[in-house]
């Protein structure tokens, strides 16, 4: 039995909520923009593509907003959307025995990277090693963001943080696939974020192999709510969370690992890759790139620009490179196509990703039959 | 083994989704008190005291600079594969102890080759070591000065991958789950999930971490770092040590490890997580009764049939009080015995749930309750028994695992002897 995705939402560089994405994916337009250089001090980069919300405080008020960073607000504003309690003080309306068995499966890279670095460096300037900020502390865990989604949200279920990179968006999808089968949850809001920060471009911009330039970053959070079918009869489904494979690739064998991963969680499907209605690959930068393009030409067939073989659903330059958000953004952009494709009911789209460090995954979509832009 | 699994009905009352059973065939510890489950053994029933003045981060200017290290440890005499130049010490400690686990339960590389294989790490602070690095680069020589090599291997899933590489997988799902200090119990839960559902014929899971400057400085700050011993439940406790090290165990189908004929160390029975949704750092004492409670029940054992409590047992004064209330609540005015190893091993972090449950499946296996060490007198606020100081010649049947964490991230696990697998002859 496999939960179906009953609302999705994204906080991206096009706009808080889904209206904003899908608009912005259906225009196919950029939202990468020039950086501030009066105010940048990260390295000599010139573009980004950022979410317009300011810091966090001035989208969620004062009251628990003082440590908090802005990938945790991107991501308590896309839970908010997909759950009934829009504010905390309105929280007591999710009934305790709901609350208990709604999970929360965050995907991340390497978590609150900038707060964890200042919380540290505090540890190295000041008079005395240990005159950090205490009360920062819990924000310099990889679990921060998930724990205070928690406390926002009132979620009283499994609470887990993956750390996976760019392929976090789809192991966060298979690792809440493997809790809702298990019976661990009935609902699980699903998805990953990451920050644009100063500290980011950094580590980026050292990261990047000799002779290649740093990509254009993004941030933001996608996510999708899953829900068990039992549990989900008065939501209008707008996909069947069908499969998702992961594994690992050596240097130099990323095609190979992704076309088995993908032909696996196909046959899982029950569909065939002739089938296939969408394909959105993560496209990032260098040799995953290429590995994962080479996948998809050895699935499909390579693109022939006249329309043959499936929908190529492209997100990653328009939104910046959003690491470890960015298979949530490609699951939302299909998501948010499917909704005006009268081809995509029923019909399989595929989602995938290649990380650096050479872990491969891929999910399979079923967008809903029947269903009309609403 | 790519069978369709049986849907083996399990012992008990209650089995809300069936699976096939699952057990452990073996142990990997890099630990203070020792390397490899013989070590890791002896070292828990004799009580061992992994503490020691912290000589691997720099601790200047700190008045108390107890922790348990990992000393001397030399990748290089344990992994093949990895060069131990090019990974951080986390997933170094991830590595070597995967192919300790994995020798430990007779198997290698090429017999773990063709089978669909999960490597499942929990870590709360990832390659904090290289993290450390970076930021004490960028303080003292700009951002500009952080060392490219190290920027390039932060990322907390090289941790899984470290494992996956250094044992030649080509079938394998990575995964490095990050639930601070409950993680260890987060990726054996998870691996239960897909070795029992028959998404993956074979697991090997835990967590690793290393100590840090960040997470010392953290827990100093708060005020919980122990100045010399680590006391879980005594009156005059005063804290936590920081520790580091990695736990991996294999975990498999019985079946498959009774076809083997391999060494069943314990049956992974169940597990339950939850999570408090209440305060960023402290325990929730009805939270945490409530994750036992689901532990329990997934398992399909009663509360009264627990023979033995691995405790979360930090040491702290907010941690001991409360979770022994929190079991209290759930296995009456009676409750079992209740230990931690965080006594002899101190806060392993990401390791701390993995350890304790290697420490549980060997108590199990070999017939003893490992001691809680440095204790003098019982809090009468923890009212429990926690074996102090001595290991007992005890052989528990039913032992659950506590991990708790920051973000009020819980996870339980229970374990228990295999009567199928002594029945059956095997070692």
């Amino acid at each position: 039995m496999n939960p179906l995705i009953t609302g999705w939402t994204a906080v991206s560089p096009y706009g808080v909520g889904r209206a904003a994405f899908a608009a912005g994916v259906r225009a196919d337009g950029t939202a990468v923009a020039p950086l501030d250089r009066a105010e940048w001090g990260g390295p000599p980069v010139r573009e980004a593509a950022r979410v317009p919300i300011g810091a966090p405080r001035d989208v969620l008020g004062r009251k628990g907003t003082r440590t908090m960073d802005r990938a945790t607000a991107m991501a308590v504003l896309a839970a908010r959307d997909l759950l009934r309690d829009p504010s905390p003080e309105e929280a007591e309306a999710v009934p305790e025995a709901e609350a208990e068995r709604t999970a929360l499966v965050l995907g991340v890279s390497t978590g609150p990277i900038a707060s964890l670095m200042d919380f540290t460096a505090d540890s190295f300037t000041r008079d005395r090693p240990y005159l950090v900020d205490a009360a920062r502390f819990p924000g310099a865990l990889m679990n921060f963001t998930a724990a205070q989604l928690a406390i926002w949200h009132r979620l009283r279920g499994p609470n887990s943080t993956i750390a996976a990179s760019r392929v976090a968006g789809l192991a966060a999808l298979g690792y809440a696939l493997r809790l809702q089968r298990a019976g661990r949850a009935d609902t699980v809001l699903c998805g990953a974020v990451e920050e644009f920060t100063e500290e980011r471009a950094w580590l980026e911009w050292h990261a990047a192999p000799p002779g290649a330039l740093p990509p254009v970053l993004g941030e933001g959070c996608a996510m999708v709510r899953l829900t068990m079918p039992a549990a989900a009869a008065d939501q209008g489904p707008a996909a069947e969370l069908a499969a998702v494979a992961s594994g690992l690739a050596g240097p130099d064998n990323a095609a190979q690992v992704l076309e088995r991963c993908a032909r696996r969680a196909l046959a899982e499907a029950g569909e065939r890759p002739d089938d296939v209605w969408a394909v959105a690959p993560a496209d990032p930068p260098g040799p995953p790139g290429d590995a994962e393009a080479e996948a998809i030409d050895a699935l499909f067939g390579r693109a022939d620009g006249r329309g043959g073989g499936p929908v190529r659903v492209r997100t990653a330059g328009r939104l910046g490179d959003t690491h470890a958000a960015s298979a949530a953004f490609q699951t939302a952009a299909v998501l948010a196509l499917a909704e005006h494709d009268e081809a995509a009911a029923g019909r399989p789209a595929l989602i995938t990703a290649v990380d650096r460090d050479g872990a491969v995954a891929c999910a399979v979509l079923r967008p809903a039959a029947g269903r009309r832009p609403g | 083994m790519n069978a369709v699994p049986k849907a083996v009905p399990k012992a008990g009352p209650k089995a809300p989704v069936r699976r096939r059973r699952v057990v452990v065939t073996g142990i990997g510890p890099v630990t203070s008190i020792g390397t490899g489950a013989d070590a890791f053994r002896r070292a828990l029933r004799a009580g061992r005291d992994g503490a020691g003045p912290i000589t691997g981060i720099d601790v200047a200017g700190f008045e108390h600079t107890q922790g348990c290290e990992v000393r001397g440890f030399d990748p290089a005499a344990h992994l093949d594969v990895l060069d131990p130049a090019e990974w951080g010490r986390a997933a170094l400690f991830t590595a070597t102890a995967a192919r300790l686990a994995v020798a430990d339960a007779g198997l290698d590389a090429e017999t773990l080759r063709p089978l669909r294989t999960v490597v499942a790490v929990g870590t709360t602070d990832g390659e904090s070591q290289d993290l450390d690095a970076l930021v004490r680069q960028r303080a003292e020589r700009g951002p500009s000065a952080m060392d490219p090599a190290l920027a390039r291997r932060v990322a907390p899933i090289r941790l899984a991958v470290a494992a996956a590489r250094e044992l030649g997988l080509t079938d394998v799902e990575p995964l490095t789950v990050s639930t601070a200090c409950a993680a260890g119990n987060y990726a054996i839960g998870h691996s239960l999930d897909a070795v029992g559902s028959g998404a993956a014929d074979i697991a090997l899971c835990g967590g690793a971490d290393a100590l840090c400057r960040k997470t010392f400085a953290g827990f100093y700050r708060l005020g919980t770092i122990a100045p010399e011993r680590c006391r879980p439940f005594d009156a005059d406790r005063n804290g936590i040590l920081t520790g580091e090290g990695a736990g991996m165990l294999v975990l498999e189908p019985l079946e498959a490890a009774l076809r083997r004929g391999a060494r069943v160390y314990a049956e992974v029975l169940g597990y339950g997580l939850n999570c408090d949704a209440d305060h960023p750092v402290a325990p929730n004492e009805e939270s945490i009764a409530r994750c036992m409670r689901l532990a329990l029940e997934d398992a399909g054992v009663k509360p009264s049939d627990v023979d033995l409590v691995s405790a979360h047992g930090t040491g702290t004064r907010a941690n001991d009080v409360t979770e022994t209330r929190a079991i209290r609540r759930v296995h009456g005015d009676d409750p079992p015995r209740t230990v931690s190893v965080k006594s002899m091993i101190g806060h392993t972090m990401g390791a701390a749930g993995a350890l304790a449950s290697a420490a549980c499946a060997l108590s199990i296996h070999h017939g003893f309750v490992p001691p809680t060490i440095n204790h003098r007198r019982t809090d009468p606020e923890c009212a429990i028994d926690c074996v102090p100081n001595r290991a007992l010649p005890v052989r528990p049947r039913i032992v659950q695992n506590n991990a708790l964490a920051f973000g009020g991230t819980n996870c339980v696990l229970i374990l228990g002897r295999c009567d199928e697998a002594e029945r059956g002859g095997a070692r």
